[in-house]
């Protein structure tokens, strides 16, 4: 999927000045990507559809505090990210990939998409369970697809403090994932 | 991790199966777009940066209140704990102060002279560290029917040593009480002179040295006794909290004597 996180700040000019029609066209631009991280972070798509909404109705309350120095689309991450972590904070259902394919996916299963989206629910889970700064890094870089030097930016930290947090992670996720399985 | 497995991972984690967004979701969001969105973020920057400013002189105010209250009480206790007790005893009449030491003494021992004035009361005085009263309105150096006197001032106590030059020889009490800065033990030292047959007893206080006790309750009783004359003669006094004074109002034969004894106990 090609990440629509670029190309913005020529729309944020315009929305600054009142143009409703670039923020629409912001919104098309973002909400996919948007709503991909959040569903690959929750596993649940109503769930991620309503998370990516609050995500927007954050992002314009927040709009006038966006000082620019980082990149539209990481400051918008770091919204969606942090709803997200509100939400799973309150008593909630997730629903797990797996329920999700029962419930809504009425077409003849093939087993390995099934055993696709099971290695994937399982994956997420390991994710989940990951420490809050290895949790962020990966999910900012690979459902976020935000570049390293952003997430530097964002974190405060060099890219390669980046980089060894996803090393750490990848570790922790392959010892994880080798424990479910085994 | 070897590079594969790495590999396998990220691809994993890259290509996680993502479903398009529902239908109709981009609308919803579009129709949450407030209707005013014009943002002026110079002025969203400048309310930040004023109420950031407020915020900070709310602390700073805070800060000198506090440091100015702190300071304010360290000085007032300063000024406090340097207004020094000094308690002087004048003419003290035998009668009054001192005593027939004992009942078997007292039955031989021929009277005492009758005391010269009739109100001899200890008089306690509050006065500056430096100031130097001259001998005689202490009545430090008085001729021998009354020749006794206590002092609590190294400075009454440094004319006292000067008087003893002079040809008239009273015996004298000096006591002086200071808190050690080392452990904190309220000391007391005590010195006699012109009585050497002199006997010194201090009760509430341990004996750390010849001339230095360690108070060890709220006050000490010094009780010098001496023959004068041919009779047995008794000083008696009492060293409670309000006699102690600031080690750095303490005299330097005080302050020797206590880190002497500090040192000794180590």
């Amino acid at each position: 999927m090609l990440a629509p996180w670029n190309e913005e700040g020529r729309l944020l000019a315009a929305i600054r000045g009142g143009d409703r029609s670039a923020a629409e066209e912001l919104v098309e631009r973002t909400y996919s990507a948007v709503y991909a991280s959040l569903y690959r972070m929750c596993g649940d798509g109503e769930m991620a559809s309503d998370l990516t909404q609050e995500t927007y109705r954050k992002a314009w309350e927040a709009l006038g505090g966006f000082d620019g120095r980082s990149q539209f689309s990481t400051w918008l991450y770091r919204i969606a990210y942090t709803t997200f972590l509100n939400a799973i904070r309150r008593p909630r259902r997730m629903m797990p990939l797996d329920d999700v394919a029962e419930m809504h996916d009425e077409a003849p299963a093939a087993d390995d998409i099934l055993r696709q989206r099971e290695e994937a629910e399982r994956l997420r889970a390991a994710v989940m369970e990951l420490p809050d700064d290895l949790r962020f890094t990966v999910t900012a870089h690979f459902w976020g697809e935000l570049p390293v030097g952003e997430i530097a930016r964002m974190e405060k930290i060099t890219g390669a403090a980046v980089r060894k947090r996803l090393r750490k992670a990848f570790s922790l996720l392959e010892a994880s994932l080798d424990e479910e399985i085994g | 991790m070897n590079a594969n497995r790495k590999m396998n991972l990220q691809r994993k984690l890259a290509l996680t199966p993502v479903p398009a967004p529902p239908t109709g979701l981009a609308e919803r969001i579009k129709h949450e777009i407030p209707e005013h969105l014009r943002f002026d973020a110079e002025a969203e920057r400048k309310s930040l940066a004023q109420s950031l400013r407020l915020s900070l002189r709310v602390a700073a105010s805070i800060l000198i209140l506090t440091i100015g209250a702190y300071a304010m009480l360290h000085v007032l206790s300063r000024i406090n704990e340097q207004k020094p007790v000094a308690i002087t005893t004048e003419r003290r009449a035998p009668a009054a102060k001192e005593s027939v030491a004992s009942a078997p003494h007292a039955a031989e021992a021929p009277a005492p002279a009758p005391p010269p004035a009739p109100a001899n009361v200890a008089r306690r005085k509050i006065e500056p560290p430096t100031k130097i009263e001259p001998p005689t309105t202490r009545g430090l150096m008085q001729p021998a029917a009354a020749p006794e006197a206590m002092t609590f001032s190294p400075a009454v106590a440094a004319q006292s040593k000067a008087a003893d030059s002079v040809a008239v020889q009273p015996t004298r009490l000096d006591a002086e009480a200071t808190v050690s800065p080392i452990s904190g033990r309220t000391m007391l030292r005590v010195s006699v002179a012109s009585a050497p047959d002199a006997k010194v007893d201090v009760q509430g206080a341990r004996q750390l040295s010849t001339d230095l006790y360690a108070i060890e309750g709220e006050r000490a009783t010094i009780r010098l006794r001496y023959r004068r004359d041919g009779a047995e003669k008794t000083i008696e006094r009492t060293i409670g909290r309000a006699d102690v004074r600031p080690w750095s109002d303490a005299s330097q034969e005080m302050r020797e004597a206590v880190m002497k004894a500090e040192n000794a106990q180590r």
